[in-house]
């Protein structure tokens, strides 16, 4: 089974997701490290105040966080449509169970999403520790990041081992790219237009990010994956609501699949 | 009901909401007419909401029946297509953000101000208008010239976010003009310009499809 789907990835869109974030991941280290590079390093920084994740205050991540769903969506997540389109699942499922089909079509979109995410994040990462020194992040030299508890999950950690902190923001922000584009894949079950079910990460990234707005959690806590996917993130933030948001995610995302196997795939 | 009208409800929902957001700021005691100005025509809420919302509900469209080639005899009738059939996708979606945006002005408090400046507001919404369709127009000519929906679209975005970028760094692209009240007159001059721009864009895209293969 997971050699179908190995033969079944399309290589052109992979590497178009990868040379998306790639670029992005390359424009925020040209923004963020050469002040330090031509000038001085005088304030000590190192890869974890300077990386993608905990940078606010230039383009690059922001633009990178904000395209997150749809260059997550692009490598495998279109894979079950284009085959349903065509009629080649129907070949399939003559041999292969049907569920263990389904479930390894939307296992597929989640790998994709998460591997492509977790690849130039940590490409994003790793580099920096060719240009900085890799020293510990200082509570006072450092206080221009405004690390708080508001801002940030688990700030004791970050300070005591800001590499473990890294790598699990690096995992959290790729297990997002994933439910995206098994969300897309899920959507594009439903929908005539395949484009649809693409963009639907994208679109449901700014409608959430319209709706926090003007419709606001108690304490401004933010609900929008923009936000809380990042290692510090620029609005308020709180470990419940992410929680609480991730699991609505999964939720939602199981159902559309349930019901559109039973609806849509198998009727 | 088709599918076509299903998704794009979501669409005009969407377009309400930014309508709504824009306004929703407006909560000081006395506020001014910039206040009112910066708060309606926002740039982060506009090249984060409103603009990848109208490219991604025109780039989903982005189709074309090759049947009709054979029965007008021209390439040109794809372009053609292409421009009214986005043209269609734009305006409806623009009238429902500018109507959103002016009837919670009108119920509320800073009512006499919007009215007093009605004209200059309305020239800086036309301005967004003609800001999305240069847009549009882009990813139109892109999408001929690369024939993939998906590319055409990043680059477009790639093009609204660097020119947000630079309006935050201060350097003012035409694209962010109307983040400032400027005079009536200037509008206009600007819109002469998009205009022409646009004109080029399109004689282009026609260029575009009469060597495009089928």
């Amino acid at each position: 089974m997971s050699i179908f789907f190995k033969l079944r990835i399309v290589r052109s869109s992979l590497i178009l997701a990868l040379i998306c974030g790639f670029l992005l991941a390359i424009l925020q280290i040209i923004q963020s490290a050469r002040p330090i590079l031509t000038n001085s390093n005088n304030f000590s920084d190192s890869p974890y105040t300077r990386w993608l994740s905990i940078d606010m205050f230039f383009s690059g991540s922001m633009m990178f966080f904000m395209l997150l769903p749809l260059i997550a969506c692009i490598p495998t997540s279109m894979l079950l449509k284009e085959d349903m389109d065509s009629g080649f699942i129907q070949q399939i499922q003559i041999r292969k169970r049907t569920d263990h089909l389904i479930l390894g079509y939307i296992l597929t979109a989640f790998l994709g999403g998460f591997l492509v995410i977790m690849i130039t994040m940590a490409f994003n990462f790793v580099s920096y520790f060719v240009l900085l020194p890799n020293l510990k992040p200082d509570n006072l030299l450092n206080s221009n990041l405004l690390i708080s508890d508001q801002n940030t999950l688990f700030v004791s950690m970050y300070y005591r081992h800001p590499l473990i902190h890294a790598i699990a923001s690096i995992i959290f922000t790729s297990l997002w790219g994933g439910l995206f584009a098994s969300f897309a894949a899920a959507i594009s079950i439903w929908c005539k237009n395949k484009f649809v079910g693409l963009f639907s990460g994208l679109f449901l990234q700014i409608f959430l990010f319209i709706l926090n707005i003007i419709i606001k959690l108690p304490d401004n806590h933010s609900y929008v994956p923009f936000d809380f996917i990042r290692e510090e993130s620029p609005s308020f933030i709180d470990l419940k609501t992410t929680m609480i948001s991730t699991l609505i995610m999964i939720i939602c995302t199981t159902i559309l699949i349930l019901k559109g196997r039973s609806k849509k795939i198998v009727w | 009901m088709p599918s076509q009208i299903k998704t794009g409800v979501n669409f005009f929902i969407l377009i309400i909401l930014i309508g709504l957001a824009g306004t929703n700021l407006l909560t000081s005691s006395n506020p001014l007419f910039l206040d009112v100005y910066t708060n309606i025509f926002d740039p982060f809420l506009i090249s984060l909401g409103l603009f990848p919302t109208v490219l991604i509900a025109s780039v989903i469209n982005l189709e074309y029946r090759v049947n009709d080639v054979l029965l007008i005899r021209t390439h040109q009738v794809i372009a053609f297509q292409m421009m009214l059939k986005s043209f269609f996708i734009i305006v409806p979606l623009w009238l429902s953000w500018i109507l959103t945006f002016s009837f919670t002005v009108l119920f509320s408090e800073v009512k006499t101000i919007f009215l007093q400046n009605f004209s200059l507001i309305m020239f800086a919404s036309l301005y967004v208008l003609f800001v999305i369709i240069f847009l549009v127009a882009i990813e139109l000519n892109l999408y001929l010239f690369t024939n993939s929906k998906l590319v055409s679209f990043l680059i477009t975005i790639a093009i609204n976010f660097i020119s947000f970028f630079l309006y935050k760094a201060k350097i003012m692209t035409f694209i962010f003009y109307f983040s400032t009240p400027e005079l009536a007159i200037d509008f206009a001059q600007r819109m002469l310009l998009m205009i022409i721009l646009i004109t080029f864009l399109g004689f282009n895209m026609v260029k575009l499809s009469l060597r495009k293969d089928l």
